[in-house]
């Protein structure tokens, strides 16, 4: 399988089958993005382990790039295959999103947002485009376009919180953080008011609850976003654990034990 | 422990809260069980859950200044999370 990766786009027949610059680097932009992305996914890195280097260009309509991965400097190579596995995961995903199936649980929003700008314009800002290495080749056309925003289509919306560490956040742009949860979703984007910017730079590295509007969607059981209208640090009393409570409260339930005491409780409610 | 670095995941109803808040003794295996959790959890290789219910529970009982509010002041340094419904 070759590494080389070539993006083809078409332009619109009113701009004579021609691209848009703006447009095209935007979209190669999202395909760099998307490309890092699958980069940390698969090698569980907070950085790209790659750049691309441009090695073939055409515009003989349509306009044609080709790229091939390099390493970056100082970064860990984890064999002989390192740059086969990023490009072999980056086309199973396209594939994946293409044919209609779920991507792999650890492809998150951020990286299906990615998928959704390189393949968004599909008749107003290109007539066709297409992504191949060789052995792989898959069509941004409606098809993919539609399933990826499926696939971010958010189905459902509560109010309600969760907890977690604030670990990054993004101040330019769409204002947006990361809480990173014990359990659960790896991380959840918050995105929030830009009057809480210092809120935030105060509690970046605490453990915090974050309330708001929680959006699902529906092959996920988890909030996959938050748009917060609340945050608060949870204190950390180093004076009291678990472990010190232990007996700390005999006549708790009086004469009961713990179970009739509960029992008794939720007989109440009936 | 973030990041879900937890290893298990374990659900405390009320009862559980109430007989570790009390010093209960529950027979040799359930106390040590309950014991073994809170070791894990100190460890950071275990996560309980539990429910805003047990916090209301856990407060209809007669609770000691010290022990009042715990339950809620607890979850980040000891790995406990509240699932509010």
């Amino acid at each position: 399988m070759s590494d080389l990766i070539t993006v083809q786009i078409e332009g619109t027949p009113d701009q004579d089958g021609h691209v848009i610059l703006a447009d095209f680097l935007q979209r190669i932009d999202q395909l760099l993005q998307a490309l890092n992305g699958i980069d940390r996914v698969v090698g569980q890195t907070e950085r790209p382990t790659l750049n691309y280097r441009i090695v073939d260009t055409k515009h003989t309509s349509p306009i044609s790039i080709t790229l091939k991965p390099v390493f970056r400097k100082n970064v860990i190579i984890e064999g002989s295959d390192h740059i086969e596995k990023r490009n072999k995961r980056f086309f199973s995903e396209l594939k994946s999103i293409r044919r209609g199936d779920l991507p792999s649980d650890d492809i998150d929003e951020n990286l299906l947002m990615h998928f959704r700008r390189l393949s968004e314009g599909l008749g107003t800002d290109y007539a066709s485009a297409k992504i191949s290495n060789g052995s792989n080749s898959v069509e941004l056309d409606r098809v993919f376009e539609v399933n990826v925003q499926q696939l971010l289509h958010e189905e459902d919306r509560s109010y309600g919180g969760e907890e977690g560490m604030l670990l990054a956040v993004n101040l330019h742009g769409r204002q947006t953080f990361w809480i990173y949860p014990k359990i659960g979703p790896t991380k959840i984007r918050c995105d929030f008011q830009p009057g809480m910017r210092d809120e935030i730079r105060e509690n970046l590295g605490r453990f915090v609850r974050v309330e708001g509007l929680k959006f699902f969607r529906s092959h996920t059981s988890f909030a996959v976003r938050i748009a917060v209208k609340d945050l608060t640090p949870i204190q950390e009393d180093s004076s009291i654990t678990l472990k010190s409570l232990r007996g700390i409260a005999p006549q708790a339930t009086g004469e009961l034990s713990a179970a009739e005491f509960v029992r008794n409780l939720r007989d109440e409610w009936e | 422990m973030s990041g879900n670095e937890v290893k298990r995941v374990l659900y405390w109803d009320t009862c559980v809260y109430l007989a570790w808040l009390k010093g209960e003794d529950n027979g040799a295996s359930v106390n040590e069980g309950i014991a073994e959790a809170v070791d894990e959890n100190w460890d950071g290789k275990l996560l309980i859950v539990t429910s805003t219910i047990t916090l209301t529970e856990v407060l209809e009982a007669t609770l000691t200044d010290e022990s009042q509010g715990t339950p809620l002041s607890v979850p980040a340094r000891d790995g406990v999370k509240v699932y509010h419904p």
